[in-house]
């Protein structure tokens, strides 16, 4: 199960990252919107639709859960699983980013 | 009392794009969208000062209700809601030059046309039993078989121009995300 969602996740679209990244904290829409937007200064503006479509997509498949639901609005957060898959994803970045220090100094020889 | 006009305007929903188009010229030439009726086909306006407004068009299969919540806190007007249909018509006023957008990368763009190319998919698959099961019926009034021809045939024609610009998008998908 775990092993299917590694392969369908990863490697993650920044939108994906993001999103779980901002779920380590239990958010509603709106909120992980913002934290996204303040996380990236202004780069990542999240688009509504994109986020529903995430959200519901994660939430089904077990990444991340409702903790809370008040006048039409849910609050997420990230569950074991969604920490599970973040934590390769992250481990994928930290390789990417050590080769890069790596070699990058060959880039300006 | 300022002046009402309702405008008839039919899109296919393999081309939200060009409604979308159309309405933002229709507010920067100074007609306001009051309203949205018939099935998302007549648009009421009415005369005022033209407008700088984004309208973006979604498809759901079904939506729960953190969906319209979502939306309206991230500052989107819903303009229209299809009551036996998945079409949604939102708005936002631009902020400067930034055109607002619903859909922030290709990706879940992509996906959108795709929930909408299932629905007609699913349509056309079942035209097959339900012919077979009005066969008699065909038998004795051909011209019923017109009809289907006719019905399969437009399905099959929004399939494929969904496909189309799906296809497009991912070949420009590098430049919508320099947008974002």
């Amino acid at each position: 199960m775990v092993e299917k969602l590694l392969r369908s996740y990863l490697p993650m679209s920044e939108t994906a990252y993001y999103i779980l990244l901002s779920l380590t904290e239990v958010r509603h829409g709106y909120g992980i919107m913002q934290d996204v937007g303040e996380l990236t200064r202004g780069r990542i503006h999240l688009g509504a639709g994109t986020l529903y479509g995430s959200l519901s997509r994660m939430e089904k498949d077990g990444l991340i859960a409702v903790v809370l639901e008040e006048e039409r609005k849910k609050s997420y957060q990230i569950t074991e699983t969604g920490k599970l898959i973040l934590r390769e994803e992250i481990a994928r970045i930290g390789e990417l980013y050590d080769n890069a220090k790596k070699m990058e100094g060959k880039l300006y020889e | 009392m300022s002046e009402l006009k309702s405008q008839f305007k039919w899109w296919g929903g393999w081309e939200p794009d060009k409604i979308e188009s159309w309405l933002e010229q229709r507010e920067a030439d100074g007609w306001q969208l009051v309203k949205v009726k018939g099935n998302g086909v007549r648009f009421q306006f009415q005369k005022g000062e033209p407008r700088k407004i984004r309208y973006c068009v979604d498809y759901q299969n079904k939506i729960d209700q953190a969906y319209i919540s979502l939306f309206e806190e991230a500052g989107w007007e819903l303009m229209y809601k299809g009551a036996t249909n998945g079409w949604f018509i939102w708005r936002m006023a631009y902020e400067g030059d930034q055109r607002p957008e619903i859909y922030s990368d290709i990706d879940s763009l992509i996906e959108r046309n795709k929930r909408f190319s299932t629905t007609l998919t699913v349509l056309l698959i079942i035209q097959f039993p339900i012919l077979l099961a009005n066969n008699s019926m065909v038998s004795r009034f051909p011209y019923v078989l017109i009809v289907y021809i006719v019905l399969c045939s437009f399905l099959f024609y929004g399939i494929m121009r969904i496909n189309a610009a799906n296809r497009r998008y991912k070949e420009q998908g590098g430049r919508f995300d320099d947008r974002t």
